[in-house]
Parts: structure tokens; C-alpha cells; sequence
């Protein structure tokens, strides 16, 4: 076998080397290109440039000089033991990993006003008047709608249809009440605001807060005024505004904000105040990564311009081998909801909350790259990100989810059909019920056991019935073929004509208790009433409404509107007895809406709850309304989902865990497992002994260190056929490798299996592998010694089909080169890498090469120093003579062919370097690696 | 079988056309490939869309009267029979044009696929598959795109054969498309098939001038740049090398070539509409053009988002939008095409149907046969594979599997390409042969499921 056998350390200083990469590589290259021999000089270039594209992100001349200086063997050795190679000094990582994160603290949060709270508000077609926003302003004539405001992004209460082309402000007020005990006990206040685009807040008449919005601190801002530039909002922003204390009074205050749009005809404003007395928890203090993209960015930042490149390389490789979508993780946090059936998270927060996830879950990946396979399976089976993503939080005693059983067998350990079959999977399956996440405190984060989430009592103000009820107590009833009075909905309405029957309406589905039988064809809507009463409207916690729907319904308290569902027309607005529901919904599974906006419409005495039913046809085949009022108590201890304190955490859940049944896995082998059924807490015990079962199993390291193989040596593996290839007696070694050591699985000794093979540097693996988009990206920064924040990478990796953190099948990114070469990525590599050498420094359109520096730091001046050092530095003398040829053409030609030569006097000298340079990494060779 | 690279390079005298030499038959293929003359190229068309993950078929054609396909064994998915299109005339928003009646009934999210089906002109195939159904997407997905049923690691796709046998891409590199970021598998072959995403951005930086030095055609000469570097190809015998030359060289041809497609200022015929903001419509759109102003002959794109393990939808929701874009889409060509109508197929697959009882979480799990549309002027309308109740009931109806836990398969989908091969584009039997592999053994073998459906 032809190979670049690795070398021990050439030199004892590395000036020889400095000066034979720096000059004699610039100015000899073709000579070393022709000298084939893998020995000498030449050969040790090539050998270093092969070890750095498949353990390291591609070369970066300071790289070639460390490999060529310590040679191969201690190179890999170092890299090998990550911890050795000091990062705290490489400052162009740290200050661009810190750009990435943020500082985040843990706090007990107590509103003073909260979303949803009842507003005084004024259009901002005229100037309000003097001192409107003053604690003694009389605001009666103003209107009161609920917070948020707005229109057009369907996050606003009060929406404001009129304010487009019409108006571009708005004034809002609302009166709280802080007692004197609780103001001398306040601690630091906080401004929690949702808004879009620009406002004024005051306290007690006094500006406290300004964004987006012209002119200083302090200086009146007109009702004809815009804001600066568009804000979307997103997220809430908190806004500190501790030092501002002293303006609240004991009694009553007063918070008013004046909200600007960008322009008359924008199609959205959003205004969402909250105030807030927050405590901050000493200690808590932690870093967390700001966003997706962020995170995204994050990894790039570690390829480019980490030093422990084997270590990043074998972390991007176990994410992939473990991928997760935080898509998918986001939009299931996104359903969360809190005790009170308010959702616990909005869109962005919940998006933000998944790049968490996913970062701990990198992070780990990391940490363990080197480490023990076992370790990384284990992790990534309790992970929130893979628990969601792979469904086995919906994995539940009586409906098994067999997705994750399937892929932790199929996709991280045993490969496709490779000892196992549907019946383990199903078994499998029923192992892993119970395993979900749930909401905790970060001090209980890590034990599946430990507490989570909310306990609750509820108290049923109004039962939903049943069929047996007295008629005394039951519902009243009227059909829609005709309207009811206006005031159907009032307390005071009389309701004694109505019908009566238990509560549970409808028909067509076997789950009514008062069937609607002339229904179909006759009527599409129903009105129902219930009285209830409250001793002490006082002593209400959290007010909601449960009910079962099919398939819409306004709901009234009192006759004030409580909630909303598939109602034609605006809320607020009443619903016609011919209405029709705007969707269709099945019941079958209650939901629960918040009430708490009109909690303060209950009286003492006797209360109304009034319900409009609409069905979404005549001809449907069923209805249904079963409604129940609840006063919801939260007992202490409990962690809400929205709370921005805890974490979401794996846990181990008895009651969804399929105790009763015995399972067998891998029955007709002599890896067969049985598994009792265990309850309680001990349930846990099945899958992990389970995965036991599968790390022990021999597949796994055949399917792992394959996997392995071809990352770092060739793709021709046949994962069907693994015993045959060019590459089947390093499997074996590696396979020996990794049962070498108890526990089995230490990657570390696999790794070094690889990287000191025969195979590894044969001729036949060298440059024989397709760069993904990641690799061209990483590598082509690499060599250039590239600017990048990273934040304008995910874009372009894309473009060039991956995403990192968001890829939809569980499968990853493919490995094999033929995956990635086609025409459009390649369109996408070449113009990243046109735009990346045509971008200077200081650039904010993204990534960017100084090449002023670059190329007066390493003396290039001439069209054939320059051609010869970046072709040693990129290909290591490999490049085709014809290649060569014609860069330097490209490099002393114009547009149109004609020689023009290449000087740093001519004003097109930096530019043509440029474009030539992108010209090079467009050629087919830089696709290799 | 193990396989023997210098054999492979030799016989295809330095067209390495399979990079990796993974497989058995596939030096077969470029053998036969430098022996057979380029064939005549026909006008005849394909577009085909792939619904990525599986598109539970049960609920997309429904077989109504299947005592199984019931409120019990779908509790939030079942479709009531006043809600479902009927294809049996008895509806009246829906005269047929033609003779055709069928005792399936379709989810009303397809009803755009009507105004096909009325004229006469759509083909409703269900019960397709493969035996020994693989519950893998990835597997599944490159059965179907390869068209075997054993050999997932295969890298060049069905399509591309049928492409490579039929139609001449030495002289027509735009003979094919893939519109998608990432080329379809079944396109995937030695001679790169174009692919984009978006014919807008399908462009290098600079100028015009700065462009032609940077593709290397400035002066006519095509020596240069991009041109000169990927045009030589050098007989290395390392993996991809010739496949990357060629991509390089396909990327330079056809972005001149697919300047004239401007998607934003494109109108539709006769009433056909690809509404802004959805990435299946502007595929759509971009194909309608291709078809119309290039010398493209096939075109291969992707719909994701079929897995639906969790709240798939029943009227509503991402299972029933899907459908009713992939309907929009059928009935936009349609009319769009309405020119070339007649030399046009279009058809929609995917890698498995889904499991015929709904699971708990209001989704269906990974199942087996799936439902394929096939639509065209010369397409025979009709429901293939359901003929009556009875028929249906055969084997068990949707729970007709070994374990009923399935819809079985009637009819393996390579007698499906077979026949759109052989019928539409006019492959023979030795063509075909290499298209599918085995095929001429497959159908000897098993008659039934390898016996032409007579949709064309």
C-alpha cells in the first residue's frame, strides 16, 4: 500500500519549518507538485495538509507550521487530549464566543401590572390632552380594553382596526395599587415590554423609558411622531428601571405609555406593558446562549478559530450522529401552557428556550467527544431536545410512540436492519414509555425523579353535569332557529322560558348528555346558561373555563365576553343565531381558556356563565359543548412552564410508564434481553438497561466506528456490508479497539486507531473525500485567515442545502461526498467564496478577508508569489499544472483576455488578488479534501 | 458482490461514472451506456413530485365501505361520507366528462385534482409498494428513487437512468432538472442533472464582464475560468472527480441557458395561479416556464412534512394543506400546460403510505402501500387497484398486511415507472432492463405485481 506514513517531529526549532512553509513553499511549489515521491519536504506538506482536512477543519498556515514542526504523531497526540491545548489565551475565540451568549440570572418575579389587565386608552388622531399621562389625570372618557394593543399580528386583546393609514400612536393608562407594606419591600423594578415599533413610558408622569423613539430623555414627543426604524416584536424586553422606584407612592400610580408606529400605513403595532417587582436570586448568575442563530454561529466560530480542532470536528460529528431539530423542539415548547391555561411561552421565547436546549446538549457532545460512547448515548436518550424530537415524550402506557425505539437502533448504534427487527422495536418502544420532560428548578434538573411542574386544587364553580342531575341544578337552553333578547347573556336576563337539561349539548358523538336531536339541518348555534355563586369574589385564585367543543363558542361571564373559538366576526363583537363556527374542531379532548380578564366581573352572589355554541354546518354530523368554571389554586413549590427561573428537564414519569407487561428484546439471539415490567420510580430501570443491552451489543461498534471510518478516512463503506471495502481491516481494528477497554466505547482509542492507520494515510484516502458545506465554509475561512462573527454563516450553509440544529430527518447530514456535489450548492459555494474574498475589513455585509494585510504580512507581492503561496497553503502542492496556469492567467488578464500585469502601484492590484483568489477556491480541487 | 474498481474504470475507459463502485450492476449500466447510441430525443415530458415522509394514502383516498375505515380506527382522522369528494358522479358539483366510477372517495382538500379527474385525464393508483416494505424513510426514499427494492446504498437514481438511456444529455445538459437545493436521488447520477431552488439567485458576483472571465467563456473561448478548470478532466481515478468536473461544467452551461426564466413576471394560462409565498407554488411556476421556454424534458421536485406522527389533521391542519397544495399543483399544470398536455405526465409518490389505525397522539406511524396521482393527455382515468368493495375486501381491506396492521400492495411501483417508461417515452425491454434493474426477471417472477396497471 502507497502511503504518507506519519512522521515524528522534523527540526528541533520551528524556524526551519516557519521559513520553508513561508518561502521556500511559496516559490518552489510546482517543483514539490512534481515530485510524486511521498518523502522529503513535499511529502511532509502533504501529509500535514491531509491530517488537518479530516482532523481539523481544514489548514490554516499556523496549523501546517505546528504539524510540520512537532510532525504528525505528536500533533495527533496532542489533539487527541483536547485539555492539553490552552484556549483560555486565544482570544479570537473567546471574544467571539462571548458576542454569543448572555448573561442570565434567576429571580422572583411579582407583577404590579400584568398582560391581559384592563387599560384607559386614547387614538393618537389628536393630542391628548396636558398631563395625560399624570396620576391624577381624570381619564373616565377615555376607552378600557385589555393589554396588549394593537393590530395586525394577532397578538393584541385590544385591536385597534382602524388605526391603519389613519393614525400612527396611541396613549394607554392604567391605575394600580401598591400598598405601603409592599412599596417599602420592593426590589428592583422592571419594565417587561412587547412592543412594535417605538414608545414613552411614564411612572406617575415621569418618562421612565424611551426606544425607538426621537429626541433626549425627557423631551415631549408628539402624537404625529413615528418611531426611528422598524421593530418587530418578538420577545419581551426588560427594561430596568430599579432606579425609578422612588417615583411609586403608596396607593395609587399610574404606568402610561405612548406607542408610535414606523409609518401610517404599517401593517402591524403591538404594545404589551408589564410591571414588574423583581428578586434577584444571588448565585444564579449563568451564560446562555442568545439564540438559535447564535448557536448556529457558535459552531462555526469553534471550526475557524478553535485550536482543539479534533475535538470540534468529533462534536459536530456526534451532534449530526445525534441530531435533533430545534424547530421542532421550539414548536412543542411553544404549546406549553401554565397552570392558569395562559401559555407559558411566546413564539420567539420558545424558539430561545430550544437553542438553550440544544446548546446544553452541544455543549455536552463537546465535553464527551473523546470520551465514552456509552456517555453519549445515555445523554442523548435523556435529552429534552432528542425526547421531544424523536417523540418519546408522547411515548405513553396504552399508546406507544415507536419512534425513538426505532432510531436509536436504526440511526445510533445498530444501523439500518442490522439485528433487529419491528417486534424489538415495538418492545423497545414500551421500555422507553415514561421517559419525558417537565419543568423544574435548575437545583432538581438532574434527578428523573425529582419534583416538577405544578400541583393544583381545583374548585368546580360550575360542574359540567350529568345525566342524573336534578333539574334545579341543571343548564338552560335555547335552540338558535330564532335570536334570543340582546341581553340573553346578562345576569339579570330571565331565563325561566328556556329549556333545561344537564350540561354535555349536543349530538351526532355519544358524548351528550342533552342531545340536540332536531339539530342537523335546523339550526347551527345554541345558547346555554348556568348560574353559579360566589361567597367571596375576593378569595378567587385563577379563574377558567374547561370545556369539550365541537366546534366553536363565544363564552360570556356575566355578559361580559370571557373566550373566544372559531366565532365569526371581531372579539367583542356578538355572534348571530344563523353563525356558523369558522373551523371545523372535534372534541374529545377539553382545552382550557384563561378567565382571568373578567374575574373581576364576578360578583358576590349569583353569577352567570353564558355560552353561544356554533356548529360549522347545518349538515355536520355532530356538536358538543361539556363546559365547567374552575377557581384554579396553585399550592407552593410548584414551577410553572413559563417560569423563566426553571429548565426543562428530562423526567421519568410512573404513571405514563407501561409497568405491566414483560418485555423481550433481540429474542432469537444470544443477546436476548427480558424485562420485566417494573412500577413506580423503578420503571426507569427498563430502557436503561435496555440501552446496557445495546451498547454491549456487537452491532454497535460495527455501526459506530463505520460511521467513524468514513468521516475520517473514505466513503466507501457499504453500512449493509461493513466486512467488505477497502476499509473492512481497520473496522476490525477499531472494533478491537473499542472492546479493549471496560467500559467498551472509549472514542479516544478509536479515534487514534483511525488517525495512526495505514488506511488513514494511504494514497487511496488522500484528498479522495467531498467537503460538506460546512468543511468548504470552515476551510475556506480557515485558510484565509478569515473575519467572521459567524452569524452570517448559517445563511450561506444553507444555501448550500444544511442546516445545522434544524435538520428535519432524523438521519443527519449525509457523509457521503456524492450527497453534496450538484449544481446549486455548487453555485452557492462559489459565490460564498467570491463575496468572502471580495470583502474587506470593516465590511458589514458579513464575513471578510483583509487582504491588504494578508498579503503584505507573508511579503507577497508578484502574480507568482502569490499563485505559488496560496497553492501551497490550499492544496499543498497538488494542484494540476493546468489549474495552475490558469489562476495566474485569470490573475494577469482582463475581462476580456488581455495580459495587463499585476502591480501594488495599479489600483486594480487589490481587487484582481481578490477575484483571483475567489477564482481559486472555485476550483474543483478545493471541493476536496 | 464485491466490488472490482479497476474492472469498473476500465470497461467505462475513464467515465467513473459511480463514484463509489458500491454495487453490483452498476458498471453494467455505463457499459451499456457507451455501447448504446444516443437515442432520438423525444418531446415527451415528466414531472414528478416526492412527498417526503410519507403521505398516509388511506385518508387522501378513502375506501369507503372498508368496515375498517371507520370512526374507531380513526377517531380524529375519519372523514365522514357528506364530507369526502365522491367519484362515482353521484355529486353534482362534480359531473364526469367521462365513464368513471370508483367506490373510493377523495379528501375534499383534493378536490382542485377534480377538474382532472372529470376530463377524464387522471389516474388514481392505489395499493402501490414493494415487497418487504422498509419502514426507514431513508431506505424507502431510495427504493423508490432507485428503483430497487434491496440496495439503499445505490447512488444513482431511476430517473437518471431512464434520462441517461433515453434522452441525449451529451448535447442537451438541460435535458432534466431537479428543483430543489439538493438534488433528488432519483436525478442523482454521473452526468450532473441541474438543480436550483430558486432560477433567481442560480448566478455568480460581478458583472457581466467579471462573469464571463469568471466562467471563462469571454471571447468565445472556452478555456478559461470555471470552463477551462472543470473541463479537463484528467483520468484521476479518485472517487467524485469526474463527478465534480461535471457539475462544474453543468453549473456554467445551464446558468446561461435559464437566463430567460423570470418567474417574476411570468402569466399563467388559462386561469392557472401559483400564489406567492409558498415553495411548492414557485416550484410549480418554475417548471411550468422550463417546460415552456427550455429544452427540459423532466423535472423532479420535493414536498415535506408527510410524517405526520402528531395531530396530522383531519379537515384541517398540515396534513389536508398538504394536499390540497399538491392538488393545486396537479390542476395548475394542468391548465398551464394545457399546449403540451398531451406529451405530459405528471405524477406524485411517496416513500410509504401510513399505519391504517390512527395512533395516540392524533397521527398515523409509518406504514406500506402508498397512493400515487398520475395525471396526463394520455393518461386512462380512473381508480387502479380499487375497483368495488368486494374486490377491495380481498385480503382484508386496509388491514390486508400479514400482521393487519397495513394497506398491502397490489402493484410494485417499478411496473408503475415501467409503464410510464415503456408506454410514454417509448424505452424497450433491454432499455428498461437497465432502467429497473432485473425487471424483465421481476416480472417473470411475479406476474401479478409486476403486471402493467394500462394507465397509458
Amino acid at each position: 500500500m502507497k502511503t504518507l506514513a506519519p512522521d515524528g517531529p522534523r527540526g528541533s526549532g520551528g524556524s526551519r519549518w516557519r521559513l520553508v512553509v513561508s518561502l521556500a513553499l511559496a516559490c518552489a511549489v510546482s517543483a514539490m507538485a512534481r515530485a510524486g515521491p511521498l518523502d522529503g519536504d513535499a511529502a511532509a506538506l502533504r501529509r500535514a495538509g491531509h491530517l488537518l482536512n479530516r482532523a481539523a477543519f481544514g489548514p490554516t498556515l499556523a496549523e501546517l507550521e505546528r504539524v510540520l514542526e512537532s510532525g504528525t504523531t505528536a500533533w495527533i497526540e496532542q489533539q487527541l487530549h483536547p485539555e492539553s491545548i490552552d484556549e483560555s489565551s486565544n482570544d479570537a475565540l473567546n471574544r467571539r464566543i462571548a458576542r454569543l451568549m448572555e448573561r442570565v440570572v434567576a429571580s422572583e418575579d411579582r407583577h404590579l401590572v400584568r398582560r391581559g389587565e384592563i387599560w384607559r386608552y386614547r387614538k393618537g388622531n389628536g393630542a391628548p390632552p396636558r398631563r395625560w399621562n399624570a396620576r391624577d389625570f381624570d381619564d373616565a372618557d377615555w376607552s378600557a380594553g385589555q393589554s396588549g394593543f394593537g393590530y395586525g399580528d394577532e397578538d393584541d386583546r385590544t385591536v385597534l382596526e382602524d388605526m391603519r393609514g389613519e393614525y400612527g400612536s396611541i396613549f394607554i393608562r392604567r391605575s394600580f395599587d401598591v400598598p405601603a407594606e409592599r412599596l417599602a419591600a420592593l426590589n428592583d423594578l422592571v419594565l417587561r415590554i412587547r412592543y412594535d415599533d417605538g414608545f414613552v413610558a411614564f411612572l406617575n408622569g415621569v418618562e421612565v423609558a424611551r426606544r425607538n423613539i426621537a429626541g433626549k430623555p425627557g423631551t415631549p414627543v408628539s402624537h404625529r411622531a413615528f418611531a426611528m426604524e422598524p421593530h418587530e416584536a418578538e420577545g419581551f424586553e426588560e427594561i430596568d428601571i430599579t432606579s425609578r422606584k422612588s417615583l411609586l407612592r403608596p396607593g395609587g400610580n399610574v404606568v402610561a405609555l405612548q406607542v408610535h408606529n414606523r409609518s401610517l400605513d404599517s401593517s402591524d403595532l403591538t404594545a404589551i406593558p408589564e410591571l414588574v417587582d423583581r428578586k434577584v436570586i444571588p448565585g444564579t448568575e449563568r451564560l446562555e446562549i442568545k439564540g438559535l442563530e447564535e448557536l448556529k454561529a457558535l459552531a462555526h466560530i469553534h471550526a475557524v478559530y478553535s485550536r482543539r480542532q479534533l475535538q470540534n470536528v468529533l462534536a459536530l460529528f456526534w451532534e449530526n450522529h445525534f441530531t435533533t431539530d430545534a424547530r421542532k423542539v421550539a414548536s412543542y415548547l411553544d404549546e406549553l401552557k401554565n397552570s392558569d391555561a395562559s401559555d407559558a411561552l411566546s413564539e420567539a421565547e420558545a424558539v430561545k428556550l430550544a437553542a438553550r436546549l440544544e446548546h446544553r446538549e452541544f455543549e455536552f457532545f463537546r465535553e464527551h467527544a473523546l470520551g465514552n460512547f456509552g456517555d453519549l448515548l445515555r445523554a442523548s436518550a435523556r435529552s429534552p431536545t432528542m425526547l421531544i424530537y424523536l417523540d418519546n415524550v408522547l411515548n405513553v402506557l396504552g399508546n406507544a410512540n415507536e419512534n425513538y425505539a426505532r432510531e436509536i437502533l436504526e440511526l445510533h448504534t445498530f444501523g439500518a436492519d442490522n439485528g433487529y427487527d419491528q417486534v424489538d422495536i415495538e418492545q423497545l418502544s414500551k421500555c422507553f414509555t415514561g421517559w419525558g420532560v417537565a419543568k423544574c428548578t435548575l437545583e432538581t434538573a438532574a434527578d428523573p425523579h425529582g419534583p416538577h411542574g405544578v400541583q393544583v386544587v381545583d374548585s368546580v364553580l360550575v360542574a359540567p353535569g350529568d345525566r342524573t342531575e336534578a333539574s334545579a341544578a341543571n343548564w338552560r337552553y335555547f335552540k338558535g332557529t330564532r335570536s334570543p333578547p340582546s341581553d340573553w347573556a346578562e345576569p339579570g336576563f330571565d331565563d325561566a322560558r328556556w329549556m333545561s337539561g344537564p350540561g354535555g349539548f349536543g349530538y351526532g358523538d355519544d358524548d351528550d348528555a342533552t342531545v340536540l336531536d332536531d339539530m342537523r339541518q335546523r339550526y347551527t348555534t345554541v345558547y346555554l346558561r348556568k348560574t353559579f355563586r360566589v361567597a367571596d369574589p375576593g378569595k378567587l385564585k385563577s379563574l377558567m373555563l374547561r370545556i369539550d367543543f365541537d366546534d366553536g363558542f363565544v363564552a360570556y361571564l356575566n355578559g361580559h365576553e370571557a373566550a373566544r373559538v372559531n366565532a365569526p366576526g371581531k372579539p367583542g363583537e356578538p355572534v348571530g343565531h344563523r353563525a356558523r363556527a369558522t373551523a371545523n374542531h372535534e372534541a374529545g379532548e377539553p382545552e382550557t381558556f384563561n378567565l382571568d380578564v373578567v374575574r373581576d366581573r364576578v360578583v358576590a352572589g349569583e353569577n352567570v356563565l353564558a355560552i353561544h355554541v356554533l356548529n360549522v354546518s347545518p349538515t355536520s354530523s355532530d356538536l358538543s359543548s361539556t363546559a365547567s368554571l374552575i377557581d384554579r389554586e396553585t399550592l407552593p413549590g410548584s414551577i410553572e412552564n413559563g417560569d423563566p427561573n426553571g429548565v426543562i428537564a428530562f423526567r421519568f414519569l410512573p404513571e405514563a410508564h407501561n409497568a405491566t407487561e414483560a418485555k423481550t428484546l433481540f429474542r432469537d439471539s444470544k443477546h436476548r434481553i427480558e424485562l420485566d415490567g417494573r412500577a413506580g420510580t423503578r420503571g426507569l430501570e427498563e430502557a436503561e438497561r435496555a440501552i446496557e443491552r445495546i451498547l454491549e451489543h456487537p452491532s454497535t461498534p460495527i455501526f459506530v466506528c463505520s460511521k467513524l471510518i468514513q468521516r475520517l478516512v473514505g466513503d466507501e463503506i457499504d453500512f449493509r456490508h461493513p466486512d467488505e471495502g477497502p476499509w473492512a481491516d481497520l473496522l476490525d481494528r477499531c472494533v478491537e479497539a473499542w472492546s479493549s477497554t471496560e467500559p467498551k466505547g472509549d472514542i479516544r482509542r478509536v479515534v487514534k486507531t483511525i488517525l495512526t492507520s495505514p488506511e488513514f494515510w494511504s494514497e487511496r484516502a488522500y484528498r479522495a473525500k467531498v467537503k460538506d458545506p460546512f468543511e468548504y465554509v470552515s476551510s475556506t475561512l480557515r485558510a484565509l485567515d478569515g473575519e467572521t462573527s459567524g452569524l452570517d454563516l448559517p445563511e450561506s450553509l444553507a444555501s448550500m442545502g444544511m442546516e445545522l440544529f434544524t435538520r428535519e430527518d432524523p438521519d443527519g447530514w449525509p457523509e457521503v461526498g456524492s450527497e453534496w456535489v450538484d449544481t446549486s450548492s455548487f453555485q452557492s459555494r462559489i459565490v460564498f467564496a467570491q463575496a468572502l474574498t471580495e470583502r474587506g475589513p470593516g465590511s458589514n455585509e458579513g464575513s471578510a478577508w483583509d487582504a491588504r494585510r494578508f498579503l503584505e504580512r507573508h511579503g507577497l507581492e508578484s502574480a507568482d508569489d502569490i499563485v505559488g503561496f496560496f497553492e501551497s497553503l490550499f492544496f499543498q502542492g497538488t494542484l494540476r499544472d493546468s489549474d495552475r496556469q490558469l489562476v495566474k492567467t485569470f490573475l494577469t488578464t482582463d475581462a476580456a483576455n488581455r495580459p495587463v500585469p499585476l502591480s501594488r502601484e495599479r489600483s486594480d492590484y487589490l481587487r484582481r488578488v481578490r477575484n483571483t483568489l475567489g477564482y481559486m477556491l472555485s476550483l474543483p480541487d478545493w471541493h476536496f479534501q | 458482490m464485491k466490488p472490482d474498481r479497476r474492472d469498473f474504470l476500465g470497461s467505462a475507459a475513464g467515465v467513473t461514472a459511480l463514484t463509489l463502485g458500491l454495487n453490483a450492476f452498476a458498471p453494467e449500466i455505463i457499459r451499456r451506456k457507451l455501447i448504446a447510441a444516443p437515442p432520438a430525443p423525444g418531446k415527451k415530458k415528466l414531472v414528478f413530485i416526492f412527498q417526503r415522509g410519507g403521505m398516509d394514502g388511506i385518508n387522501a383516498v378513502i375506501p369507503r365501505g372498508d368496515p375498517s375505515y371507520s370512526k374507531k380506527n380513526r377517531p380524529n382522522l375519519f372523514i365522514e361520507e357528506e364530507e369526502s369528494l365522491h367519484l362515482d358522479g353521484s355529486d353534482s358539483r362534480f359531473p364526469l366528462e367521462k365513464e368513471l366510477r370508483s367506490f373510493v372517495e377523495l379528501h375534499p382538500s383534493l378536490e382542485p385534482m377534480m377538474e382532472i379527474y372529470r376530463a377524464g385525464d387522471l389516474a388514481i393508483l392505489h395499493r402501490v409498494g414493494y415487497r418487504n416494505q422498509s419502514r426507514s424513510h431513508f431506505d424507502s426514499q431510495q427504493f423508490y428513487e432507485n428503483g430497487t427494492a434491496d440496495q439503499p446504498k445505490l447512488d444513482v437514481g431511476m430517473i437518471y437512468r431512464h434520462i441517461a438511456e433515453s434522452l441525449d444529455l451529451p448535447t442537451n445538459p438541460l435535458a432534466a432538472v431537479g428543483l430543489s437545493s439538493k438534488q433528488l436521488l432519483a436525478l442523482k447520477g454521473p452526468r450532473a442533472i441541474p438543480n436550483f431552488s430558486d432560477v433567481r439567485s442560480f448566478r455568480f458576483r460581478g458583472d457581466r464582464d467579471q462573469n464571463l472571465k469568471f466562467v471563462g467563456s469571454a471571447g468565445g473561448s472556452k478555456k478559461g475560468g470555471l470552463l477551462g478548470a472543470y473541463g479537463r478532466t484528467d483520468g484521476s481515478d479518485k472517487p467524485y472527480r469526474e463527478a465534480v468536473y461535471r457539475t462544474g461544467l453543468a453549473l456554467a452551461d445551464v446558468m446561461a441557458k435559464i437566463r430567460r426564466i423570470d418567474p417574476d413576471n411570468y402569466e399563467p394560462d388559462n386561469g392557472a395561479t401559483y400564489p406567492d409565498g409558498d415553495s411548492l407554488y414557485f416550484k410549480a411556476k418554475q417548471a411550468a416556464q422550463l417546460l415552456k421556454y427550455t429544452p427540459v424534458q423532466i423535472i423532479g421536485m420535493n414536498i415535506g412534512g408527510w410524517d405526520t406522527h402528531t395531530k396530522q389533521g383531519r379537515l384541517t391542519g398540515g396534513y389536508p394543506e398538504r394536499l390540497y397544495r399538491v392538488a393545486h399543483v396537479f390542476q395548475s399544470l394542468y391548465r398551464d400546460l394545457r399546449d403540451q398536455w398531451d406529451d405530459l405526465v405528471l405524477i406524485s409518490l411517496t416513500e410509504f403510505g401510513r399505519t391504517s389505525k390512527e395512533n395516540g397522539s392524533k397521527g398515523t406511524d409509518h406504514g406500506e402501500a402508498i397512493v400515487m396521482f398520475v395525471a396526463g393527455g394520455g393518461v386512462k382515468g380512473g381508480v387502479y387497484n380499487a375497483p368495488d368493495v368486494d374486490g377491495w375486501m380481498q385480503d382484508g381491506g386496509i388491514f390486508s398486511t400479514k400482521n393487519k396492521r397495513y394497506l398491502a400492495h397490489r402493484t410494485d411501483f417499478r411496473a408503475v415507472f415501467a409503464e410510464i417508461f415503456a408506454k410514454h417515452f417509448g424505452d424497450d425491454d433491454k432499455t428498461l432492463d437497465v432502467v429497473i434493474p432485473k425487471y424483465s426477471e421481476l416480472v417473470k417472477e411475479d406476474p401479478k405485481r409486476f403486471g402493467r396497471l394500462g394507465f397509458l
